[in-house]
């Protein structure tokens, strides 16, 4: 015997949709998350450098340390940002 | 009663919601995965096109073509029927996963790879049902969008694995998932009253660990490319590789520690993260499933590398490194290898082979028997030893504080017994098909767990499926959908008694 429950088609539906939206949703707050790290990253890097608390051409000299202290930071900020979303999300839900 | 009158009757109760018997919805919602498919396929286009690889029309003229069925599929049967029955819900759910590898293999067939259908079929069919066993040799000199297009097929089939583990699942009660029926799901009349709020929120957590998987591969030491693929298929516990040596091409420990940390959060309860990021942070460390997880992780881990460490030239340090990474591949059903386990001896193939079965958490990407039915069985025959010894008493098996029902364990019993026939009914059909009988055990095993490689040197973690006959691969395609779909939500379709109701 198969169980009595009803789908609502339009509600399935909603769900593709919002799965999709969601899915993109998160992948340009990555985009922005990682590029705005970046794009400041590179703004403080000149500020030290015109100040001479590092020396000229740093970046090209260390942009493997640059990009992984970025990448590091993103790690860091990004999960936050998803824990906010979905935690504002979820806060009122019988899971 | 009249026509006349019941038809009247009807029209002043706007609330009866009409029940579509036909299949009608059936395609409109094949077409709305058909176009997210087709949508997808542009992606790899792009990439292609960047890298200036004369593939990435086949990519763009394919994601057209998909784009354009779905379309009709959807349009041609857009009507106004609000509830579906739980029929028309297997029938989707099976449909599906069946259109879809059939319409992501066009570009296997017409990129420069040119595999047969069934070659093609049983690659995308690999891919959405998240096992990872591979058709195609040469993988390092491929172009990007074939190696992109199969993580992504990976990446998709995990999504909706964990739509189905969170939300279908548990109200077509197969094979004991009715354990995890979620509370605000439990509402007659309306299916699924906040589904749309948690699409965002698993789409969410989703592609949310799959790019932070991405940067910290990238993080120590994979290409971005290599990091995006891998990232694709950890996560979803795929386990298809950039490379015919799979991980082993890296031979770097951080890169497999962070590929084993991430494929363990692939096998956990997805539902879970949410619980925990709604502010209930110890709910993840409280589930039963979750502890009986790890345990059976340390307990397979821990043995297995002094073992290792024992019988190999390879110190202890680098015997947990591959022990780790490929009992955690295995289990998880995600089918990486960091070397080649059978070279080990005799105990590691038979270990190997026991543990594909395994599985990871139910409402994961992960497949096999899974956890919580173990458990469930296990509970089941203490309370069975009990009422033996003490035939007055009254002993209630629980898991997760809710008592498990004649009806449970009932349930969790047939599915176990079904996947047993069925790894019997495959391997005897491979055997037919020319197959010796280790490689027809081990390759139904692993397509029916949703592993990848099998044991043996034909299918095992250096071999590769290209080498097997046509009829061969069509029964491992069968026997992936199968073990994806929970063996019930296939099977129910081939009853008679499905159709005349």
């Amino acid at each position: 015997m198969l169980p009595d429950v009803k789908f609502s088609s339009k509600e399935l539906r909603k769900t593709i949709l919002y799965t999709v939206i969601g899915g993109v949703a998160a992948l340009v707050l990555a985009a922005v998350t990682f590029e705005g790290e970046y794009l400041v990253g590179v703004l403080v890097e000149t500020v030290f450098e015109n100040l001479g608390i590092i020396e000229k051409n740093w970046l090209s000299v260390h942009g493997t340390l640059f990009l992984h202290t970025i990448q590091i930071i993103f790690i860091i900020t990004y999960l936050i940002e998803i824990k906010v979303v979905i935690f504002k999300t979820t806060r009122r839900w019988m899971l | 009663m009249t026509a006349r009158t019941l038809k009247s009757n009807l029209q002043v109760l706007p609330h009866v919601h009409k029940i579509n018997t036909g299949f009608g919805i059936v395609y409109m919602n094949i077409g709305l995965f058909l176009i997210v498919l087709g949508i997808g396929m542009y992606v790899p286009a792009i990439v292609d096109a960047v890298q200036s690889n004369q593939d990435w029309q086949v990519f763009a003229i394919c994601g057209s073509l998909v784009t354009f069925i779905g379309g009709m599929l959807f349009l041609s049967s857009k009507n106004n029927y609000t509830t579906l029955s739980v029929k028309q819900g297997f029938l989707i759910t099976t449909s599906t996963w069946i259109a879809v590898p059939l319409m992501g293999c066009l570009p296997f067939i017409f990129s420069d790879l040119q595999l047969s259908f069934t070659e093609a079929f049983f690659e995308a069919m690999s891919g959405v049902t998240t096992t990872g066993s591979t058709v195609i040799t040469g993988l390092d000199g491929l172009p990007p969008g074939i190696l992109l297009w199969r993580s992504l097929l990976q990446w998709l089939g995990g999504v909706g694995i964990i739509a189905m583990g969170v939300a279908i699942m548990p109200l077509l009660q197969v094979g004991g998932m009715q354990l995890f029926k979620i509370e605000a799901f439990d509402v007659s009349e309306n299916f699924i009253p906040r589904s749309t709020h948690l699409a965002i929120s698993l789409s969410l957590l989703y592609m949310g660990l799959t790019l932070v998987c991405g940067v910290v591969l990238w993080l120590v030491g994979m290409t971005p490319f290599e990091a995006a693929c891998h990232a694709f298929t950890t996560v979803s516990t795929g386990g298809f590789s950039t490379s015919d040596s799979s991980i082993g091409h890296f031979e770097s420990a951080s890169i497999e520690y962070v590929i084993s940390l991430f494929m363990v959060l692939g096998s956990l309860p997805f539902i879970l993260y949410l619980k925990v990021l709604s502010g209930n942070p110890l709910k993840l460390v409280r589930d039963t499933q979750v502890h009986g997880y790890v345990a059976v992780l340390l307990v397979i881990i821990i043995p297995l590398s002094g073992w290792l460490c024992l019988s190999s030239d390879y110190p202890l340090s680098q015997s947990v490194r591959y022990a780790a990474f490929n009992v955690i591949s295995v289990i998880t059903g995600t089918g990486f290898a960091s070397t080649d386990y059978t070279a080990w001896g005799n105990l590691s193939v038979v270990v190997f082979f026991f543990i594909m079965f395994i599985g990871g958490c139910s409402g994961s990407t992960s497949c096999g028997i899974k956890i919580f039915r173990f458990q469930v069985m296990i509970s089941a025959a203490k309370s069975y030893l009990k009422k033996y010894l003490f035939p007055r008493g009254v002993f209630i098996s629980k898991y997760n504080g809710q008592p498990i029902t004649e009806k449970i364990s009932g349930s969790v019993f047939s599915f176990v017994f079904l996947f047993v026939v069925s790894l019997a009914i495959i391997t005897l059909c491979l055997t037919l098909t020319g197959l010796d009988f280790a490689t027809a055990l081990s390759g139904a095993g692993t397509a029916l767990a949703n592993v990848g490689p099998g044991v043996g040197h034909l299918i095992g973690p250096a071999g590769n499926f290209q080498q097997l006959p046509s009829s061969s691969k069509w029964i491992l395609s069968f026997a992936m959908l199968l073990g994806r779909l929970e063996i019930f939500s296939v099977l129910v379709l081939l009853s008679p008694a499905f159709w005349n109701q």
